[in-house]
């Protein structure tokens, strides 16, 4: 892809430019760093940290909500031919500890049931399910998920109940892009830069911000694959039927073991 | 959707508890819905009680089979072709904008057929890792899609700082050094407006360009994909379906009249095989069946596409399921060691309940299922008691 210089030089402009903007960057004047690290402060314009924490409250404070995400996501194969696959993610949560995911791709389908004391995960291709106790509570389950099992629902990072805290700790830089169309929505684009990933999003305008579309860069990985997600259906009132979260398997459904991550090493 | 367009179409309003959620509560009772898609193709059971689980309704009030009600959410089946049909399933689509609409339902992973002993899912291609995506479908595995877990992916010393010394300047020295970057985002906007209409047409002569391109590579991949069809029908080629997805070659079991040309005639505890490109055959009524590699054979060249695998100090090879060990007049088909994984059984593999756990047996080996990560994958196991 030929990356326009003028748009290249400009990107990093405004990401300077915001970062130059940025006030105490969210945190009092930090001492100097170790001459070791030399490692400078997280810079985030102050635009793109408004409107992320704004998102984020706005997601957070709510006690339940489903959405849906078309998702498309890369696959490097080793000879670094790039091919690009597609899924869609529907989500059901409601606090303190209640969550549904529903994966349906091209290379699989899962779903994944928390119910506030176990979790279950089911690949609908297989005649068998697996189930680990959880917390009670929804983010310690999403923390303990992946160090334990090694895997944690995409898009996770919106299910937390302060997701800005979830996301902010990592990002080095953040800058606002300005506005964009998103399938009809009117969004705020924002990019962020951290030590492994690039990612932007795109956070509605208007009274309900929340994300029209995520983009995560894997930088550091070959071939730099994407993770892309365009959001829809956001509800807030979804009325929910606590059924949703209880397993629902076919007859049959073998139970087998999670293999967990300490197990593994 | 304002609050009272909602309470139109669907009789009630939303949950004014959630701040926004008169503007924001798109879905009504109808709009939970399921439309259901029945693959004429696979009618088992198992995919008819996915059927049925798809008309799960988790909200309340809300009607199930409401797929059927007119017009609401079209469907449309589309005949992909046997291996991807079930891989691709019919998502998203639109359907009536509720939570369920078009979510079509879960057949991903080219569902093989339970108790047959062949999973159509998880092809082998690719290495472990985040680059082998194809085994656990995408979900999350290892934070995968996760802005907050990224940090889990990365097993590679970081390397942007350095990479990207710009960025070490202090804000205050970049001001000094580029006062122009006092411009803020809108006038970005306008910086990329005005580029927009270049861009563009240049995007336009590219497109002309790359559509001819991949025209004539279509046309170079079309024929010399009939030449390889026409080749692999000639040699009786590929080797045994190990390989699940791409690359698979013949299934055991499968009867040939006559064997390849380079078939080699080898002798395994005292009986008759032939040996032609990772492909084993047997004797059987005046044909030749393909059978799993016989445990023991000893071969001058191992099958294509084997990965090469430690076991203790030494290494074997992991061809499609089969386990090849170096020896000294070639390879020697040899049991699975205890305690490898394999993401895919071996084609063949036939399903075992032992004291009420299922086991996979395939030349000796036997296998047992567990989730690791978002994905099923087998542990060879000693052969339980």
């Amino acid at each position: 892809m030929n990356i326009n210089p003028v748009i290249a030089w400009s990107v990093a402009t405004i990401a300077l430019a915001a970062a130059q903007g940025a006030p105490a960057q969210n945190k009092p004047a930090a001492p100097a760093a170790p001459a070791a690290t030399n490692a400078p402060a997280p810079a985030i314009a102050e635009p793109a940290d408004r409107l992320i924490k704004e998102m984020a409250s706005y997601i957070g404070s709510a006690n339940e909500f489903t959405f849906h995400a078309d998702v498309t996501f890369d696959h490097v194969l080793p000879s670094g031919q790039k091919l690009q696959f597609s899924s869609a993610e529907e989500v059901v949560l409601k606090r303190p500890g209640g969550l549904y995911v529903e994966w349906d791709g091209d290379l699989g389908a899962r779903q994944f049931w928390y119910d506030g004391k176990s979790v279950t995960l089911y690949d609908p291709a297989q005649p068998f399910y697996a189930s680990d106790t959880a917390p009670p509570e929804l983010d310690n389950m999403l923390e303990q998920l992946l160090p334990k099992l090694n895997f944690v629902p995409p898009l996770a990072d919106l299910l937390y109940r302060d997701p800005y805290k979830t996301v902010r700790g990592n990002i080095q830089y953040g800058f606002d892009l300005g506005q964009s169309g998103v399938n009809g929505r009117t969004c705020r684009t924002l990019a962020f830069v951290e030590k492994d990933i690039d990612w932007q999003i795109w956070i509605e305008n208007g009274p309900q911000p929340t994300p029209c579309k995520l983009v995560i860069t894997y930088k550091n990985q070959p071939g730099q694959p994407q993770f892309t997600a365009l959001f829809s259906n956001w509800d807030f009132a979804p009325r929910l039927d606590t059924a949703v979260f209880t397993p629902e398997l076919p007859p049959g459904t073998e139970k087998i073991p999670f293999a967990t991550v300490a197990a593994a090493k | 959707m304002t609050n009272a367009t909602f309470r139109r179409y669907f009789g009630y309003s939303p949950n004014p508890s959630w701040p926004g959620a008169d503007t924001g509560a798109i879905h009504g009772p109808e709009a939970h819905t399921l439309p259901i898609c029945v693959d004429a193709r696979n009618k088992s059971g198992h995919d008819e009680k996915k059927a049925s689980r798809r008309t799960r309704q988790y909200v309340k009030g809300k009607k199930v089979g409401g797929a059927l009600l007119a017009g609401t959410a079209i469907v449309v089946c589309l005949a992909i072709g046997a291996e991807y049909a079930g891989a691709f399933g019919f998502r998203g689509g639109g359907g009536f904008g509720g939570f369920h609409g078009g979510g079509g339902g879960f057949r991903g992973g080219a569902f093989g057929g339970f108790r047959r002993g062949s999973f159509g899912g998880g092809s082998r291609f690719g290495d472990s890792g985040f680059a082998d995506r194809s085994r656990d479908a995408g979900f999350g595995q290892g934070g995968f899609g996760s802005v907050h877990s990224s940090s889990n992916y990365s097993d590679r010393a970081d390397s942007y700082r350095q990479s990207h010394p710009e960025y070490q300047h202090s804000a205050s020295q970049f001001q000094e050094a580029h006062p122009e970057a006092k411009q803020n985002a809108s006038q970005y906007q306008q910086n990329r407006n005005a580029e927009t209409s270049q861009t563009e047409q240049n995007r336009t002569n590219e497109a002309n360009q790359l559509q001819e391109n991949r025209t004539n590579e279509a046309n170079y991949l079309q024929g010399q994909h009939q030449a390889t069809w026409n080749n692999y029908n000639n040699n009786w080629g590929g080797y045994y379906s190990g390989l699940g997805g791409f690359g698979a070659g013949m299934a055991s079991g499968a009867t040939v009249a006559a064997l390849p040309a380079a078939a080699a005639a080898i002798s395994v505890a005292g009986n008759p095989y032939y040996y032609s490109g990772g492909v084993y055959y047997a004797p059987q009524g005046g044909q030749y069946a393909v059978v799993p590699p016989p445990q023991g054979a000893v071969v001058p060249t191992p099958p294509p596409s084997c990965s090469t695998v430690q076991v203790g100090s030494s290494s074997e090879l992991d061809c499609g399921g089969a386990f090849y060990a170096r020896v000294e007049k070639g390879y020697k088909v040899s049991p699975p060691p205890i305690g490898s994984t394999v993401s895919s059984l071996p084609s063949g593999a036939v399903d075992q309940n032992i004291h009420g756990t299922t086991y996979f047996v395939f030349g000796g080996a036997y296998y047992r299922p567990f989730y690791s990560g978002s994905s099923v994958i087998y542990e060879v196991v000693a052969k339980p008691a």
